[in-house]
């Protein structure tokens, strides 16, 4: 593999490997206040569990971002794997050429 | 910090009459239990009784069952006002008789949440009920007149008249505090700068020029300037959690008291620095919560801070100066919930016991059984991820033995939950001998993960049915440990690592577009 289809490679996992991170992270969060919430149920008069705090914009643009340079380095990637498969085909058929004519 | 033992003055104050009634009269005697009635006999046969401090907890049930009363206030002639938040009605109890009068509201399906007096002795109540609205309740005419918010759904709860008799409230799902200005009761409401804050809970600074208002989903605390109607928002740092703050009152400097309902701490504003102070309850040892839940908040005359722990079901009072509190556990299996909870003349503490369908009164002169006291060796500058030690002092109060066990709470936590690693007794069980003290030691290592800041750590001496927590407060530094920050914040170093993989390509890429165009 060449060197830059290796560093838009490791990029892409690593951007996947803390989306993945901050999924389980949000995840386990919201459960962690949604079972707070339900016993503030019992809180008669307070506003849990009558609406929510609202979604946290900051954490939502971040994973949006991460997703976004994910997605371009997974395309960069296959990509130039792509071009290196073509480029070495078309090598190979020169090649072939080469060796018939010099017959 | 040492406490020194100090007598029950109350304690003190009947063995003084005691004394002069014996001087004076020859008698034999005879005395009860330390809690309770002490009885002195005199010669002529008269049995006198006086009542030393008694934590009894009395409940008084409601005449309509399951009316989930939620608030309470103490009003004059020894009565009390409180709101019946499933069955829609008003309820007064005369404490003389120990009888209760109700008054069902005259809307279908009302939902009244917390109430408040003015300076007329009229009642005035929230109504959750859709789209929200604020009552008010002559008792002298028994006259109900309705005010619905100028926004709609907006949820009101708490209700607070200022000493011009208007009347302030919180709307907490429209994120406004309303205002209706006597006499002619003409609303205003005024937004909070924070979006979705749910602003709850308000309370006067000492000249009534500014509410204080806690905002239970940001965690912070708002100030509200009558004059100009600006506010001010006091945000925790970044070394304390305050989930879900609820009850606010000031005290006599002016200083601001909060409960955390989404934690286990009463905590502090000091305003004029804007430090936040927390002082821990115990935590639930067992059950189905790991915080106790701290409601409501009401202040007395010595200014002591009185409080219900809702998961915990217990009644606390915090004395502000020597950083104990003491926790009484509420009788019954229900816990004990309310929105707002009172004083009377007497300085006696009465709350509402949602679940039990009761409402319920702690004699202000109360005492738990034990005090307990901590010493730090250094509570200034402590480095985050060193241990510090501490000695702590327990003293039975009772002319009886006691058994005791141990627990810990600190701010370390958003819970109040404490790990050995963090507060290590070298016991956490004693045996202390009628009016005897004993000394355990610990360890305080407060995490290397903790940012900077001012935290507390609380020591809690458990025995029956209540429990002492002796606070001190620790500071801690952070210093910049890269290790520790890499750890802290990896999920940053590795987006910062992206970022340098993203630059190494686009000089790759433009490296063999130069190359291809040789």
């Amino acid at each position: 593999m060449e060197l830059k289809s290796f560093v838009s490679a490791s990029a892409a996992v690593i951007a996947l490997w803390i989306l993945f991170g901050r999924f389980i992270s949000e995840y386990l969060g919201a459960q962690s206040e949604t079972s707070l919430l339900k016993a503030f149920a019992k809180c008669p008069g307070l506003p849990f569990g009558a609406y929510s705090k609202g979604p946290d914009y900051i954490d939502i643009s971040i994973d949006a971002g991460l997703a976004v340079v994910a997605a371009v380095f997974i395309a960069l990637t296959i990509r130039d794997i792509r071009r290196k498969r073509r480029a070495d085909l078309a090598k190979g058929e020169d090649a072939k050429d080469q060796e018939s004519d010099d017959l | 910090m040492i406490k020194d033992s100090r007598p029950n003055k109350i304690g003190q104050r009947y063995f003084a009459i005691v004394a002069l009634f014996l001087l004076c009269t020859p008698f034999s005697a005879s005395t009860s239990s330390a809690l309770g009635y002490l009885h002195i006999q005199a010669n002529s046969g008269a049995i006198i009784a006086v009542q030393q401090a008694t934590n009894e907890i009395k409940l008084f049930q409601i005449p309509t069952a399951n009316s989930g009363p939620n608030a309470i206030i103490s009003s004059p002639n020894d009565t009390f006002w409180f709101v019946e938040f499933i069955s829609g009605k008003l309820g007064e109890f005369f404490v003389r008789n120990e009888s209760f009068k109700e008054f069902p509201i005259p809307e279908n399906g009302s939902i009244p949440a917390s109430l408040a007096m003015d300076r007329n002795g009229n009642i005035w109540f929230s109504d959750q009920k859709s789209p929200g609205s604020v009552w008010m309740f002559n008792p002298a005419t028994d006259h109900f007149t309705q005010f619905y918010t100028l926004t709609k759904n907006s949820t009101p709860l708490f209700i607070l008249p200022d000493n011009q008799n208007d009347i302030w409230f919180t709307e907490t799902t429209a994120n406004r505090i309303g205002e209706l200005t006597y006499p002619t009761y003409k609303m205003a409401e005024y937004i909070l700068p924070s979006s979705n804050s749910a602003p709850v809970e308000l309370a006067w600074d000492q000249n009534q020029s500014h509410l204080w208002i806690t905002e239970t989903y940001t965690g912070k605390i708002a100030s509200f300037d009558l004059s100009s109607h600006d506010f001010r928002e006091f945000s925790p740092p970044a070394s304390l959690s305050v989930r879900y703050p609820v009850g606010i009152v000031t005290d006599g400097s002016g200083n601001v008291w909060e409960s955390e309902h989404g934690g286990s701490a009463v905590i502090e504003l000091i305003p004029s620095n804007s430090t936040f102070k927390p002082y821990p309850t115990s935590t639930p040892s067992s059950g189905n919560y790991s915080i106790s839940a701290v409601a409501t908040l009401a202040i007395d005359s010595k200014g002591f801070l009185w409080f219900v722990e809702h998961f915990s079901n217990n009644v606390g009072r915090l004395d502000p100066a020597t950083g104990e509190m003491d926790e009484f556990k509420i009788p019954g299996s229900e816990q004990a919930y309310s929105v707002l909870n009172a004083l009377d003349s007497k300085g006696n503490f009465w709350f509402t016991d949602f679940g039990a369908n009761e409402i319920a009164e702690i004699p202000g002169n109360a005492t738990a059984p034990l005090q307990t006291s901590v010493q730090l060796s250094q509570n200034n500058n402590v480095m985050s991820g060193k241990t510090v030690d501490a000695e702590i002092r327990i003293e039975n109060l009772l002319s009886s033995p006691e058994s005791v066990s141990l627990g810990t709470t600190s701010s370390f936590s958003a819970t109040g939950s404490t790990s050995k690693e963090q507060i290590l007794l070298n016991e956490t069980n004693l045996s202390l001998p009628a009016k005897g003290e004993a000394f355990v030691s610990a360890e305080i290592t407060p995490n290397a993960s903790l940012p900077s800041g001012i935290y507390s750590v609380g020591i809690v001496s458990l025995t029956g049915n209540s429990s002492s927590v002796g606070i001190a407060f620790i500071s801690v530094i952070n210093e910049f440990n890269l290790p520790q920050w890499i750890f802290s914040n990896f999920q940053f170093v590795l987006i910062g690592l992206v970022v340098i993989l993203g630059l190494v390509y686009a000089l790759l890429w433009k490296r063999s577009r130069s190359l291809e165009k040789k």
